[in-house]
């Protein structure tokens, strides 16, 4: 929980589909979700990856802050968003602030740099289809019961995304296990089947 | 409260895998990381660097080998540890993590140049912008393409590329405040472009910008 007087010197408001910064530019601020969704996203050959969508509590924009240097990727509201916007002052305020800030901060980098590392390890798999179900399986959620279905929720495009694949290869390849009956492929997330079977082929 | 540890040369401090749950403070000596990912160069750490940060704190095993290189001599921190050290000092705090910060920006560039094949794409920063803006533009998001046009602007491009993005920005423009700003911006390029030696084309494009402003004042 943000304390109100951080929130009134530091709090900024975005609406949805608003940039809260860009790639290149030059960072001096980070960023501390008090309300909403943010996207973090690359564009590249007039597509765009999704790297993380952000949510209450979460933390970003921390490299422009400390290290000074130009931003990496594009941070968008995706809905109505507030966030304490710090520079390298207000970053020391809320370190004294809140005790536990700078070990929160630290512990969300960590996590985030887990998953840059999972996802670094992924792209460096060269076959497409065992790319592709590694990802699948690495963002597959765990069932809210027991025998209940797993589920990955995202949709393929977003798939393809994280993969950095074609759209077209990942629909083919997706296809193929659909046709199987190991994945059912649903607008928004694609439900697996047959775990078992999938992560065998990891094993290849 | 921190254990020194010695690592003759050659020893392994930790393997990728094995359980976090400590960092490593070098006080003297070199240690090589080494990742199982392939394709991936070695990292060498020195004295007053940090080992096992990142799998510590983001409760994961280890994501790299750590080998002593020489002789090394580290402090075994704890989490509990390193919590207490983060919330009594804010320069340690800030100094950890602006150390995370650097392995996550080497990470994320490993990321992009591994999505876009090997090819780097170094895009120059106003290169950048520019692309991310007509990007934005081409998507119908104008609230977004203004910002990075305005941003590609603060770049401070070339007077005729400057021409070009306040030509696009002032088309995305809907506030009078901000038509207001691209105004003083056209002003301005207007001056530039009198004393260029390209004036006609150049105030020929002053021109259809202020004509694209006229209608909107």
């Amino acid at each position: 929980m943000i304390p109100t007087p951080l929130l009134e010197k530091f709090g900024r408001v975005y609406a949805a589909g608003d940039l809260v910064f860009c790639e290149f530019e030059d960072g001096s601020e980070c960023f501390v979700v008090h309300s909403g969704e943010v996207s973090i996203i690359k564009i590249s050959g007039g597509s765009e990856k999704i790297l993380a969508i952000l949510k209450e509590g979460d933390i970003f924009g921390e490299m422009g802050v400390l290290e000074k240097k130009p931003r990496t990727a594009t941070a968008m509201a995706l809905t109505e968003l507030t966030v304490l916007a710090l520079d390298l002052r207000g970053l020391q305020a809320m370190v004294q602030a809140q005790p536990f800030f700078a070990f929160t901060l630290g512990k969300t980098l960590g996590r985030r740099i887990i998953q840059s590392f999972r996802h670094v390890s992924n792209l460096s798999i060269e076959n497409p289809r065992v790319r592709v179900v590694d990802m699948l399986l690495w963002k597959m959620e765990e069932p809210k019961e027991e025998g209940g279905l797993h589920v990955t929720p995202h949709s393929l495009a977003e798939i393809a995304d994280f993969v950095g694949l074609p759209f077209q290869e990942v629909e083919r390849v997706m296809k193929e296990y659909s046709d199987l009956g190991r994945v059912k492929i649903l607008a928004d997330k694609i439900v697996i089947s047959d775990v078992r079977s999938m992560k065998r082929l990891l094993k290849l | 409260m921190a254990d020194d540890l010695l690592f003759q040369e050659n020893a392994v401090i930790y393997f990728e895998r094995d359980p976090s749950g400590s960092i490593f403070l070098i006080r003297a000596g070199k240690v090589e990381l080494t990742y199982e990912i392939p394709g991936s160069a070695p990292r060498v750490l020195g004295p007053g660097e940090i080992l096992g940060l990142a799998d510590s704190l983001g409760e994961h095993a280890r994501i790299e080998t750590a080998r002593a290189m020489t002789d090394v001599t580290a402090s075994k921190i704890s989490v509990e540890e390193l919590r207490f050290m983060l919330t009594n000092n804010v320069q340690i705090g800030l100094k950890v993590v602006t150390s995370l910060c650097g392995e996550l920006r080497m990470l994320d560039e490993m990321i992009v140049t591994r999505m876009r094949g090997g090819d780097t794409d170094a895009y120059g920063k106003g290169v950048g912008l520019k692309m991310i803006a007509e990007h934005f533009k081409q998507k119908g998001m104008n609230r977004a393409a203004r910002y990075a046009y305005g941003k590609y602007l603060d770049t401070d491009p070339d007077p005729m590329d400057a021409l070009d993005g306040a030509l696009q920005l002032g088309s995305l423009c809907e506030r009078d405040a901000e038509i207001q700003l691209a105004m003083e911006i056209y002003e301005m390029l207007a001056r530039e472009f009198a004393s260029d030696p390209r004036p006609k084309l150049a105030l020929t494009r002053v021109r259809q910008v202020l004509d694209t402003f006229g209608d909107r004042i």
